[in-house]
C-alpha cells in the first residue's frame, strides 16, 4: 500500500516532469555533439592523450622543485631573451621550460599573452602557486586538464579582463604588466565535456561567438600568479568549443575554491550552520552529505584572485538549516583544513566523461563512475 | 530500431526523467544530449540490450551524480525563493488546497536537502518507478543500501506531512 509521502513524492515528480519541454532540434544538436566527438577523438588519439598520468608528473616535478613549506630559490638562469616564440600548444610551451622557469621569450594567444625569462624570486612559493591553481573554480566548477606546466616568468597580459561578478563587490583589475608570476598553462584533452553543468548556457554567458572551431591540440588556458604576495591572477583561455557552442577567447579574474569553517547550532529545534564568506568572495558549493541522524556538512567559498578590500559589505553570516530530527546536537564534523580546495585533477579514460577521479582537500578522494 | 528512430521516439521520456532528476530544463537538455551522444557511439551494442532505455538512463544518473558534487550558490538561492513563492502560495489558497501544496512544498524542501545519490533513489523508485534491485544495479550500490537510504528520506518527509505549512528557509 502506498503511503502518503510516497504519493505526495509521486505528485512532486509528475509535476516536474511535466514541466519539461523537449527542444526542437534535438536530433539536430546531437548529430553535431557526435561530429565534434569525432574529430576530438582524432585529434586525442593522435595526441596520446591520457590525463592523469600527464597531469600527475607535472604536479609532482613542480613539488620536487619546491618541497612544502620552503621558498624556491633557483640559481640565476643564462636567460636567453632572443625572438619570441609564438606558442599555439602546451608542449610548445613545455619546450621552453628549465628548472621551473621560462628560458625563451614566448608570445600566447596571439598577443594576448607575453612571456619573457625573469630572474626574480618569488614571494608566493611554488607549492602554493600550483595549490591555487588546483583549487581554481572555472564556470560550472568542474575541469579535465592535461599536461599542465608550470613556470615562472615576466608576465604580461594584454587582452582585456572580462568583468567580475557583482557579487564580488568593487573589485580592483589585476594588472600584469612585465610581473613576476607563476605561470601554469594546461590544455583541455575532452573539450566537448567541457560543459558547465549550469542553467545559462554558454554561449548566452559568454556573449561572443566564434566563427570557426579551434583546432583541439590549440585549446589551452593559462593562468597567471603574481609571485608576490597580492594574490592576484587572471586566466586566459583560448577559443573552445563547450557543449554545443564554439566560445571566443577570453581573459578572466581568477577564482579559487575555499573551504570555510562553519559554526552550527541548535536553536527551537532547527540545526543551523553559520559560515562568514570572507571578501572577495562569494558563497560557492555547499554539500550535505549523510541521513538525517549524522550529517556531514562542507561549505566552501569561491575567491576572487585579487588584492582586498573588495568594498562588499560584510553582512550576515550565511546560514544553511541543516537536515535531520529536531533538536539533534550538531557533531562537529569539519572539513580538515580551511585552505584552498575543490577539483584538482580530473581523469577521462574514454572521453564519455563517465569515470571521474577528483581530489577534495588534498586527502578525501572520490572516485565516480 | 535506428539512433534516430530511438532519440524521436524517447527523447520525451528521458528529457522528463532528466528534468526530475536535475529540477533544471537546461541541465536536463544537456544530460540528454550527452547521454545520447554516448550511446549514438556504441548503438549496435546499446540496440541490441532488451532495454535502451536502461542504458541512457544509467548514463544520465552517472553523469548528474558527478556533477552534482558541486553545487553553486544560485542554486541554493533559487530554493530559497522557491520556498518563499510556495509559502505565498499557502497563504492564498483555501485549506485543504493548502494543506496539499504545502505537503509539496515540504517534500521539496526535504528533497532539496538530501545528498544527490538519496534524491536520486527517490527519483528512480517513484518517478521511474525501479525496483530496488534495479535502482542498486543503476548506482552500483547495494538493495540493503537503496532500502536503508530510501527509508530514511521518506522518514524525514513523512515527520513534516500534515503539520503547519512549512514556514522555515534554508537560510537567513
Amino acid at each position: 500500500m502506498t503511503d502518503r509521502a510516497e504519493q505526495v513524492l509521486r505528485q512532486v515528480f509528475a509535476e516536474e516532469a511535466s514541466a519539461a519541454v523537449v527542444p526542437s532540434g534535438l536530433v539536430e544538436e546531437v548529430r553535431r555533439r557526435v561530429r565534434r566527438r569525432r574529430r576530438m577523438q582524432g585529434a586525442a588519439a593522435a595526441l596520446g592523450v591520457v590525463v592523469a598520468a600527464g597531469a600527475f608528473a607535472g604536479i609532482v616535478h613542480a613539488q620536487k622543485a619546491a618541497p612544502p613549506g620552503s621558498s624556491v630559490t633557483v640559481p640565476p638562469l643564462l636567460l636567453q631573451p632572443g625572438p619570441a616564440v609564438a606558442v599555439a600548444t602546451v608542449p610548445q610551451v613545455r619546450a621552453l621550460v628549465g628548472g621551473a622557469r621560462l628560458e625563451r621569450r614566448a608570445v600566447l594567444g596571439g598577443g594576448a599573452v607575453q612571456l619573457a625569462p625573469a630572474a626574480g624570486q618569488p614571494v608566493l612559493d611554488e607549492v602554493r602557486a600550483v595549490r591555487l591553481w588546483a583549487a581554481s573554480s572555472p564556470a560550472g566548477g568542474q575541469q579535465t586538464v592535461a599536461e599542465p606546466v608550470v613556470f615562472l616568468a615576466d608576465v604580461t597580459v594584454s587582452a582585456p579582463l572580462r568583468p567580475a561578478g557583482e557579487q564580488f563587490g568593487s573589485v580592483h583589475q589585476p594588472r600584469f604588466e612585465h610581473r613576476l608570476a607563476w605561470v601554469v598553462v594546461w590544455s583541455h584533452p575532452a573539450p566537448i565535456y567541457f560543459c558547465p553543468y549550469s542553467t545559462v548556457h554558454p554561449t548566452v554567458r559568454n556573449g561572443v561567438v566564434a566563427s570557426s572551431t579551434p583546432a583541439p591540440d590549440a585549446i589551452y588556458a593559462v593562468q597567471m600568479i603574481a609571485a608576490d604576495a597580492s594574490g592576484e591572477s587572471v586566466v586566459y583561455s583560448t577559443a573552445s568549443i563547450a557543449c554545443a557552442s564554439t566560445l571566443a577567447a577570453h581573459a578572466d579574474i581568477a577564482t579559487y575554491d575555499l573551504s570555510l569553517p562553519w559554526h552550527a547550532t541548535t536553536a527551537s529545534g532547527v540545526t543551523r550552520a553559520s559560515v562568514v564568506v570572507p571578501d572577495c568572495a562569494d558563497l560557492g558549493a555547499i554539500s550535505t552529505v549523510g541521513t538525517p541522524a549524522s550529517v556531514q556538512v562542507q561549505i566552501s567559498a569561491q575567491v576572487l584572485m585579487v588584492r582586498p578590500p573588495c568594498g562588499r559589505p560584510s553582512g550576515d553570516p550565511f546560514t544553511l538549516t541543516l537536515p535531520g530530527p529536531g533538536g539533534a546536537q550538531p557533531t562537529a564534523t569539519r572539513p580538515p583544513e580551511h585552505a584552498p580546495t575543490g577539483l584538482l585533477l580530473g581523469r577521462v579514460t574514454n572521453l564519455t566523461g563517465s569515470v571521474s577521479l577528483s581530489y577534495f582537500d588534498g586527502a578525501d578522494h572520490v572516485l565516480m563512475d | 530500431m535506428d539512433f534516430e528512430e530511438y532519440v524521436a521516439a524517447r527523447s520525451g521520456a528521458l528529457l522528463r526523467f532528466a528534468r526530475v532528476l536535475t529540477e533544471d530544463q537546461a541541465a536536463a537538455e544537456d544530460l540528454l544530449q550527452a547521454a545520447f551522444v554516448d550511446a549514438y557511439t556504441r548503438w549496435s551494442k546499446v540496440a541490441a540490450a532488451e532495454r535502451p532505455d536502461a542504458y541512457l538512463r544509467r548514463v544520465i544518473v552517472n553523469r548528474h551524480l558527478s556533477w552534482r558534487r558541486r553545487r553553486s550558490s544560485s542554486e541554493l538561492v533559487a530554493s530559497a525563493e522557491h520556498i518563499s513563492d510556495a509559502s505565498s502560495r499557502v497563504r492564498d489558497s483555501g485549506p485543504d488546497i493548502a494543506v496539499g501544496v504545502a505537503d509539496r512544498d515540504h517534500a521539496r524542501h526535504v528533497l532539496a536537502t538530501l545528498a544527490p545519490r538519496a534524491r536520486t533513489i527517490l527519483v528512480l523508485r517513484y518517478y521511474a518507478d525501479l525496483a530496488d534491485a534495479e535502482i542498486a544495479d543503476v548506482l552500483g550500490i547495494s538493495s540493503a543500501t537503496v532500502r536503508g537510504t530510501a527509508s530514511r528520506a521518506l522518514s524525514t518527509l513523512r515527520a513534516g506531512l500534515g503539520a503547519e505549512p512549512f514556514q522555515g528557509v534554508p537560510h537567513d
